[in-house]
């Protein structure tokens, strides 16, 4: 490697706009996903407004037809592409090596890799608003809808495209946590000592790993469909639009479980700690996952009952659908059970975590009532699905998403949030959202359509949608109270101390927030729950355990910044966004699209013979 | 990363140690059954790796000759030997070429998980599509077929009052493509491709793997029915009429159909359709090769 | 290994590495065979696409009219063959065996080169015979199955020849065994999913189409039934 050393030295900058650009530290990588899905958060929900503020009566017009296509189509993508799913990827960076006694995760570079095409792919997707040409076809984005005739103009070739950047960065990530995983556990911590959350978050990695690969086959069909002429979607040559809905929810219901797996690990974390309780059933809670996850490859055509598949696959996927119930029932009732004669602290991340556990009950509850598919036929393309999806990503993964958010609040920024306001938070967040959804429930057994934009008067549905438009506006109250709330915290919060919960896993084991290279000694794990372990025999010596106390960062080898994650994403994103340029002459977007070929090669190249910088010495040592 | 020594040797030894020894003693058994002796080492050398591709090879030509008689291509006798040397091919590729046998189980784990999920899902999806997949079936079909006990004993067989025109049920890999939008059939007799598409029947009409309307009796066999509909009708003088003149007669239940259906549907439904002369042959002929 | 020669340097990757790792498994190895699984699940589905849509063209040419049965079974060969010089070369850099990895390697490529060329030349003679990419749904589902298989096969290409290269360079540049390994596990995944697509696409799908057609226009076919006769 000496030869090469000399070509691009890597970069050594620790503070600055460069450092963040060549960051490889996992716990900057999960705050900049972090800020990232929020800031797509605020996207999403402002489409959704646009949205209730549509349908807050009959036969309003303040949105055509196409915008209100284009801004369901891009809530619902933005939603779980750039929003629950890069938040989840938020708590897996920055929490996975804190919690398996890790200096960082296995691949660094990969890691910065991963978001730098996340953030980019989801630019490119909203670069399409720019020049007006917005994805307007849903979310899944049904074949033959998709087709070149019926669907004119850039739009669903920036969905196609962008998706699949989002893809890459996905399947990167998770390739990424997988390994971390399995391979860079603290000394003692076997497989059934890991915390839950590492549990789902292996689980959501895998099915990642597994899942995204069909998604891509999809979305590779669709865009040669769409730009070299292809025949899958087209029936005009026998091709059958339902091969994509199948291939699309063989992705999409192992997504649904990535998006909610995060959360429960998160929920699983948080009641034990203010329970004062080890998790109730910890072994069947991780079985009850990793089931979920394998089932969650058995159910996919309850999405699709209505297309007649025939009894035979209808009762199949009914049956699955009712089962897959079980676990997720058996979870439920686990985390009651850590509750049961607990010493409940209803601080802000508990009554989140509650707020979680009673709200999935109802979407689950609603998800069976559609498990059967001769009901689910009165319900297919109703506000009653979109009542049900809600209830579980927003009641499920949102709610675990904040619990997570504040109870990790004090360890990442090192100073405590406002208890008052995050308890008003949660209170206007819980009713907004109740009243945003729940009335979706009565609209869709009524009979009002989803995805439609406007609907006349007469039909009784002014009332649920009028409901549903004010909650709409408790939950953007509520998060502006959060918002205010976060930063001032970090400003002017009182200091949080390393573990301000008492609890149980080894991130709070070290000082608040977490210096750069971690554990300046791995520890070792000698149990489940084992910072808790530490503390007990220290308190049964009469003793407390302060933090990890700091050494010198440069004693400690840590993975040096690169410059290739982001020169390399920046090539895929090109591939994609140089099949989008469209100047007159159709064929100029494949010299376009190679250039970024080139790019990526390069970038792969660079990174591949970057020296690790530790090597430095070593190298000349041989010589 | 720098641990204290001891920690990493409490990590290394206790978990892996036991597992290894046992795997080695199985690898080394393998390659006993394999290759006749133990390799030096766990893994192959020149000779048995040689041996390895001679073997895959000659499985390779032994695929070749079994489809090389005519009568054997595309038979569905030889998709069965085929799928099991290529299996054998797959498998010994990745237990000795990626010299998965002799890892770590875990790896042997994560990889198969994938491989068998990719294969489930690519068994479901040509199930679905060609196994259970539901033939097109008429909508004018019974919902819920006759109980047999409850038809008085005067009644017809049950066999006669299921629609007598239909075809027995095609196997589904014959299935014909579904019609394309447009008509645009490569050799489709003008006659059908009025029936797709200006004279519009195919939107009331169905024949299978041709058009699945639901408003008017099916016409799969219509040829052979329709001379039975009307006495003194030839089959094609009631085919013509019904296209001309519907509502003179109207088919149901009468005729072994399912149900009635209503009187003057067709003519009101028809008024906007002009269709010359020679249009109406050319339908009447295709018709009336639907036996 | 067994016999390190005396030119043997130090592994570029202290071996340490691997030790400190939970399972004993390198990270990149892990890595490799996780994206193999995964990979599974990309092929299992372009494989799914093409088996649903098996017989469903409503024009020609079928796979009958033009699949070349013969000269695919030896491009099938070749790359069997490569994938043998792959594991010689693998266990070549375990033994340290600088000179022999190089010359495996070499071959490895040679005949995985020549395995892109069949390919290139049978999609061309697809072409010319009136086959394009949005002729049929047959041409659409076989030219992106075996489109992307050769994409991978040329990515491995682009990685073996880079090995290479590194292994001729002076020693301190050269790859370690592990490189060669996950290089080679790459390498004999594109392999078994050829072994799977020769089955299904040539051997089984090969015949596919109206029978009359028959396949009196495939070169290859003409030099067997020559051959017998």
């Amino acid at each position: 490697m000496v030869t090469i050393t000399g070509v691009i030295p890597r970069p050594s900058t620790y503070t600055g706009l460069w450092s963040w650009l060549t960051t490889v530290d996992h716990k900057r990588i999960g705050a900049l996903y972090g800020f990232s899905a929020f800031f797509f958060f605020i996207i999403g929900g402002i489409e959704a407004g646009i949205m209730r503020m549509q349908l807050v009566t009959s036969d309003n017009s303040m949105v055509s037809a196409d915008w209100f296509n284009a801004m369901f189509t891009m809530h619902g993508t933005t939603m779980i592409f750039m929003v629950i799913m890069p938040f989840g990827a938020t708590f897996f960076n920055f929490l996975v090596p804190l919690m398996i006694g890790a200096r960082d995760v296995a691949f660094p570079r990969l890691n910065a890799f991963s978001y730098w095409t996340f953030l980019f792919g989801a630019l490119l997707m909203h670069a399409g608003f720019l020049i007006g040409q917005v994805p307007d076809a849903g979310w899944f984005s049904y074949a033959n809808l998709t087709a070149a005739p019926f669907s004119e103009g850039k739009g669903l070739d920036f969905w196609a495209l962008s998706l699949q950047v989002l893809g890459v960065a996905s399947l990167a990530a998770g390739f990424n946590f997988v390994v971390t995983i399995i391979n860079m556990r603290a000394p003692g911590m076997s497989l059934m000592r890991m915390p839950v959350f590492i549990w789902m978050t292996l689980v959501t990695s895998i099915l990642l790993v597994l899942a995204f690969p069909i998604i891509t086959v999809a979305l590779i069909e669709l865009t040669a469909d769409r730009q070299f002429g292809a025949n899958f979607f087209n029936t005009a040559a026998g091709g059958d639009p339902i091969l994509w809905q199948h291939l699309f929810w063989l992705f999409g219901h192992p997504e649904v479980y990535i998006l909610i797996l995060p959360a429960m690990g998160v929920v699983s974390e948080i009641i034990p700690t203010y329970s004062r309780k080890p998790l109730f059933g910890y072994p069947v809670v991780v079985f009850s996952g990793i089931v979920i996850a394998i089932m969650s490859w058995a159910v996919w055509s309850h999405h699709m009952f209505t297309v007649g598949l025939g009894p035979i696959a209808n009762s199949v996927f009914t049956i699955t659908t009712m089962l897959i119930a079980v676990p997720t029932g058996v979870k439920i009732f686990n985390w009651v059970g850590t509750m049961w004669n607990g010493s409940i602290d209803l601080k802000t991340p508990m009554l989140m975590a509650i707020g979680f556990v009673a709200l999935f009950i109802v979407g689950g509850l609603s998800g069976v009532s559609h498990a059967v598919s001769p009901s689910d036929f009165q319900q297919q393309d109703t506000y009653y699905i979109v009542a049900h999806i809600h209830y579980v990503l927003f009641g499920g993964a949102i709610f675990g998403i904040f619990a997570g958010i504040y109870y990790w609040y004090p360890k990442i920024t090192g100073k405590m949030y406002n208890e008052l306001l995050g308890k008003i938070h949660f209170w206007l967040m819980f009713v907004g959202m109740n009243l945003t959804f729940f009335p979706m429930h009565y609209a869709g057994l009524n009979g009002m359509p989803r995805r439609i934009y406007t609907y006349a008067e007469g039909f009784g549905w002014e009332g649920m949608n009028l409901l549903a438009t004010i909650g709409y506006f408790v939950i953007v109250i509520s998060l502006l109270i959060f918002i205010h709330n976060f930063f001032r915290s970090i400003k002017k919060g009182e200091e949080a101390g390393h573990d301000p919960w008492d609890a149980p896993t080894l991130e709070w084991s070290i000082s608040s927030p977490p210096p750069v290279y971690n554990f300046a000694e791995v520890p070792v794990v000698r149990g489940q729950d084992a910072y808790w372990i530490t503390k007990r025999e220290a308190a049964a010596r009469g003793e407390t355990v302060p933090a990890e106390p700091h050494v010198d960062p440069s004693t400690i080898h840590l993975p040096s910044p690169s410059y290739w994650p982001l020169i390399t994403s920046f090539g895929v994103v090109w591939i994609a966004g140089g099949l989008l340029i469209d100047v007159g002459w159709d064929y100029i977007r494949f010299p376009i699209s190679f250039v970024g070929g080139i790019i990526t090669i390069l970038g792969v190249i660079g990174w591949s013979l970057e020296p690790p910088a530790e090597e430095h010495h070593e190298a000349a040592d041989h010589h | 990363m720098s641990t204290n020594p001891g920690q990493e040797a409490v990590l290394a030894q206790q978990e892996h140690a036991a597992h290894e020894e046992h795997a080695a003693h199985e690898d080394a058994g393998i390659s006993r059954f394999f290759f006749g002796h133990v390799p030096e080492g766990v893994h192959g050398g020149m000779k048995q790796y040689g041996l390895l591709a001679i073997f895959l090879g000659v499985i390779t030509l032994v695929e070749f000759l079994i489809i090389v008689p005519e009568g054997l291509q595309g038979s569905g006798v030889v998709i069965a030997p085929l799928v099991i040397l290529s299996v054998i091919k797959f498998f010994c590729v990745v237990a000795f070429f990626m010299h998965l046998k002799f890892e770590n189980q875990l790896l042997w784990q994560i990889f198969v998980a994938g491989l068998a999920l990719g294969l489930v899902v690519a068994l479901s999806l040509v199930l679905l599509f060609g196994v259970f997949r539901p033939t097109p079936r008429a909508f004018s079909e019974p919902r819920v077929e006759p109980f047999v006990h409850h038809a008085p004993a005067e009644h017809e067989p049950v066999a006669r009052m299921l629609p007598e025109e239909l075809p027995p049920p095609a196997d589904p890999a014959d299935l014909a493509p579904p019609a394309p939008a447009g008509g645009a059939v490569a050799g489709a007799s003008p006659g059908q491709t009025l029936f797709i598409g200006t004279a519009a029947c195919a939107s009331c009409h169905a024949i299978q793997g041709v058009a699945q309307g639901v408003l008017g009796p099916p016409l799969d066999g219509i040829a052979s029915a329709a001379g039975n509909r009307i006495s003194g009708y030839s089959a094609e003088d009631y085919i013509r009429e019904s296209i001309v003149e519907p509502d003179a007669y109207t088919a149901g239940t009468a005729d072994g159909l399912s149900q009635d259906y209503q009187q003057g549907l067709m003519s009101a439904t028809m008024a906007g359709i002009q269709l010359t002369d020679e249009d109406v042959d050319a339908l009447v002929e295709y018709l009336l090769q639907l036996r | 290994m067994a016999h390190a020669d005396t030119t043997h340097a130090p592994p570029a990757h202290p071996p340490a590495h691997e030790e400190e790792t939970t399972t004993g498994i390198n990270h990149r190895k892990l890595l490799m065979w996780v994206f193999l699984g995964s990979d599974c699940l990309f092929f299992g589905s372009l494989i799914a696409t093409y088996m649903v849509y098996r017989g469903q063209s409503i024009v020609g040419p079928y796979p009958r009219d033009i699949i070349d049965v013969p000269i695919t079974t030896v491009s099938t060969f070749v790359l069997l063959m490569s994938s043998f010089a792959m594991v010689m070369g693998v266990a070549a850099a375990r033994n340290g065996n600088q000179k022999r990895l190089i010359q495996w390697l070499v071959l490895t490529i040679i005949l995985g080169g020549t395995f892109i060329g069949f390919q290139v030349y049978e999609f061309n003679l697809f072409r010319v015979e009136g086959l394009r990419y949005e002729t049929n749904l047959f041409s659409s589902t076989f030219f992106t199955l075996t489109g992307f298989h050769g994409a991978h096969v040329t990515l491995g290409l682009v990685w073996l020849i880079a090995l290479a290269i590194m292994a001729a360079r002076n020693p301190a540049g050269r790859p370690s065994d592990l490189d060669v390994d996950i290089a080679g596990l790459y390498w004999h995944f594109v392999d078994i999913v050829w072994i799977v697509i020769f089955t299904l696409l040539y051997l089984i799908g090969g015949f596919d189409g109206p029978p009359e057609a028959g396949h009196a226009a495939v070169q290859g076919w003409n030099w067997v039934t020559g051959l017998i006769s």
